[in-house]
């Protein structure tokens, strides 16, 4: 460890100890820390009163950005915009609208250029026609509402979900139908504004790259193929997105 | 039993002796229980009153009284439908006879026998009736049965007035030894009630510690000794029930009670130090838990532990006390920050005071002032603890003629809490009659019930709403007390900011910022303990584990 940053490190480690010095330490007295975990009785149990984030009856919108966790060809990035609105704290009514990147992933270049084995074997993913956007209106359950201390110093309301929907998935050339379910959290930093994690499991029909069926034409050269042009397959994809939301 | 009964017709002397025997046979050789004898063990007890009470059928009447032989006859038949356990023939029966003119001289006897079939049906109200009626005329052999009945019927009915009239006329030696127990322990409350306290700690200690009503009457001894200003006494004798029911899960309501009470009798003797220990055991998921709030927070205060008293007000002035009448907890807390010279916090606490207690005063008043009829009251208060049982009923939309935490509290006023037993006891009972045949239904008998309970019943209401109108007198005396303390404590908030200013323009040094004033953090909570900041948002099972962290203005 060198001098200098071994004096840095003194002269944090200074401040520090000259902040405690100034600080109070408040000591309860023993016997009335809590004791016992039981909630006290009342007429009716209402876990929590005067919550800090109400989204009752409240919109909320947010944009963000995650992956397409499965995704071998293409880009795994995505980018999405949500909105909900909260009939009440426990139900409410999702959109999320996720948009994909065309591009083709690290494997996907690969296999474009022929670096992979079969050598010379030229697969370009490109060519194939993939899903663009996908729209999907789910009801959300919030079933928990809480609160965590991440730093010690500060505290973050949280709150869990599920939710499931359907909607509509755009490829380059059509469109299809398609369902997904999924849970998130949402941590708030202050009563209105948060970031939302949502893990979802979309699902829905499309053309396979891997597997054409229309003779003499392949994902090679410079010719887009069309959705006709490969067999359909069952996609089942998970994505996870991290986004800002806003509660209006 | 049969034969018993003919046997019964013995005169007096005869009988005890023979009628002992022959149920003992009975018993023993036939082992077939009698009805009769059902009807006096089936009342809560089995007790000597199993052995004299086929006596109450049947005999008892001295040799030149004996009945005629067909009204023998009918009177036999009555009982021996009771005998049968077919009660409903037989009180219809009964009934007749009682009003038959040539029973005119047996009238006592069957009105007795009556109450006894009554009580066998569970219907104490028109058995106490029957039996009053065998007490009033008094010059009969059944008083003292009578009486020793009533009192079971009144205990059962949790009738206070019943009971009070009964035990005000027996004699306790009379009285079955199996049921004495009762008797004490209900003597020693009437003498408590009536604040003979060393009287009544004379009859609650005769209460046996094997009687189930051992708790109770030492409970009431406590409170006694509590009331008679024997606190420390009465502290003990609170800690002898507490260790009494040691073994009884931790919320045990008279083991919470007897902690409360041992909390308020040291708090009497200015123990406050002990009193706060005693509150702090009051386990957090029993009933009594709101009330140590409060009253802690009292102890605390008077032992000078001021931020303890504020942690305490953190909880009982969240929302979810929101429908208690609690105004009192708002001026001790304006008065704490007195103490610690916090006067714009004083001041908000005394609006808040203001703000939440003026309209319920207002309402009250105006309430008071125009109903007048006890029964409106009483109709009013069940009619709002009925739309506040319901599903989704919330206090903060509801708009009641009365204010919702005043019927809460009349809600848990002992009298009134009695009256209410009283009064579904009398509905279960009115529901007895209905569910009885139709026949009994349609009859004299079954016609003098329903008139009777229906009287009964609009005469209990009467006094539940009587109750209910003094307690709404004595809410609106209290808070107008506590109004004029608000303006006393208003007058030494004013008077500490200006000796504060005074200090000011002297230049006299004054103290810094307060930690609580800043917006970071700089204090330290002990090691092992996590840190919350309090944010505006109150969960449940936090109550009570609130901590203030404010520090002393006062320089």
């Amino acid at each position: 460890m060198s001098l200098r940053m071994v004096a840095t490190l003194s002269l944090i480690a200074g401040i520090l100890l000259s902040l405690t010095a100034y600080a109070e330490t408040i000591e309860f007295p023993e016997e009335e820390l809590p004791t016992e975990s039981v909630l006290p009785v009342f007429d009716k149990t209402v876990v929590i009163r005067d919550r800090a984030v109400k989204t009752a009856g409240r919109f909320e919108i947010g944009v963000g950005t995650g992956l397409n966790l499965a995704e071998p060809l293409y880009s795994q990035t995505v980018f999405n915009i949500t909105g909900t609105y909260h009939l009440d704290e426990t139900n409410g009514i999702n959109v999320n609208a996720l948009f994909l990147s065309s591009g083709l992933s690290q494997a996907g270049q690969d296999l474009k250029s022929g670096n992979v084995p079969p050598a010379g074997k030229v697969f370009d993913a490109s060519l194939a026609p993939t899903v663009q956007e996908m729209l999907f209106g789910n009801y959300q359950l919030t079933a928990y509402y809480g609160k965590v201390s991440l730093t010690k110093q500060t505290v973050m309301n949280l709150s869990l979900y599920g939710l499931a929907g359907a909607g509509l998935v755009q490829w380059s050339d059509h469109s299809t139908f398609g369902f997904d379910v999924g849970f998130g959290q949402k941590l708030y930093f202050t009563p209105h504004q948060g970031l939302r994690f949502d893990m979802i499991l979309a699902m829905y029909t499309g053309p396979d790259p891997t597997n054409p069926n229309t003779t003499g034409k392949a994902l090679t050269g410079s010719t887009k193929l069309s959705s006709s042009d490969f067999s359909t397959t069952y996609y089942m994809r998970p994505f996870m997105t991290l986004a800002y939301v806003y509660l209006f | 039993m049969k034969t018993l009964f003919k046997k019964a017709r013995l005169p007096n002397m005869k009988y005890t002796v023979l009628g002992f025997v022959l149920a003992v046979l009975c018993v023993l050789s036939l082992a077939v229980p009698s009805a009769i004898s059902a009807a006096a063990q089936g009342a809560t007890t089995k007790s000597s009153m199993t052995q004299s009470e086929p006596s109450a059928y049947a005999v008892r009447a001295p040799a030149s009284r004996r009945l005629p032989l067909g009204q023998g006859h009918d009177l036999q038949n009555a009982l021996g439908f009771a005998r049968r356990g077919n009660y409903a023939e037989a009180s219809s029966r009964l009934f007749q006879l009682s009003l038959d003119p040539r029973f005119a001289n047996r009238r006592m006897q069957l009105r007795f026998l009556l109450g006894v079939v009554f009580y066998q049906m569970k219907m104490y109200q028109l058995a106490a009736f029957q039996f009053i009626d065998v007490i009033r005329d008094g010059n009969n052999p059944y008083v003292g049965r009578s009486l020793q009945k009533l009192s079971l019927a009144a205990d059962a009915l949790g009738d206070d007035t019943l009971l009070n009239y009964a035990i005000s006329r027996i004699k306790v030696e009379s009285f079955p030894m199996a049921h004495r127990d009762m008797l004490y322990y209900r003597i020693g409350e009437f003498q408590l009630h009536n604040q003979q306290y060393l009287d009544a700690i004379k009859s609650l200690n005769q209460v046996p510690p094997s009687s189930p009503k051992y708790d109770k009457a030492l409970y009431m001894i406590a409170l006694a000794y509590a009331e008679n200003n024997q606190p420390k006494v009465a502290a003990k004798y609170f800690q002898e029930l507490i260790d009494d029911r040691e073994d009884r899960p931790v919320t045990d309501t008279t083991r919470v009670a007897a902690l409360m009470g041992k909390a308020r009798a040291l708090y009497q003797a200015k123990d406050w130090a002990d009193a706060i220990e005693a509150y702090r055991q009051v386990p957090r998921d029993s009933q009594y838990w709101h009330a140590m709030l409060f009253e802690s927070s009292w102890a605390m205060f008077r032992d000078g532990r001021f931020r303890s008293a504020m942690s305490n007000f953190q909880s009982l002035h969240s929302p979810y006390f929101e429908d208690s009448y609690i105004p009192e907890s708002l001026l001790l807390r304006s008065i704490v920050y007195l103490y610690i010279c916090k006067y714009t916090e004083m001041d908000k606490t005394l609006g808040l005071f203001e703000r939440l207690y003026r309209p319920v005063y207002n309402s009250l008043n105006s309430y008071l002032n125009q109903v007048d009829n006890p029964q409106q009251y009483f109709a009013d208060q069940i009619k709002i603890m009925i739309t506040a049982s319901q599903v989704g009923f919330n206090p903060e939309h509801a708009r009641f003629r009365i204010p919702y935490l005043v019927i809460r509290k009349v809600m848990k006023e002992g009298d009134f809490h009695r009256s209410l037993s009283y009064i579904k006891m009398l509905v279960r009972e009115r529901h007895r009659v209905l569910s009885m045949p139709f026949s009994w239904r349609r009859g004299a008998i079954g016609r003098y019930a329903m008139m009777t309970l229906d009287r009964r019943f609009q005469r209990a209401r009467e006094k539940a709403g009587r109750e209910i109108r003094n307690h709404m007198l004595e809410v609106r005396a209290d808070l107008v007390d506590l109004f004029e303390q608000e303006g006393f404590i208003r007058y030494e908030m004013l008077n500490s900011k200006k000796e504060y200013l005074k200090k000011l323009v002297a230049g006299k040094e004054l103290p810094q910022t307060q930690i609580n004033e800043k917006q970071s953090r700089d204090y330290y909570v002990q090691n092992g303990y996590q840190y919350w900041p309090f944010r505006g948002e109150y969960w449940l099972d936090e109550l009570g584990d609130y901590f203030y962290l404010g520090t002393s203005s006062c320089n």
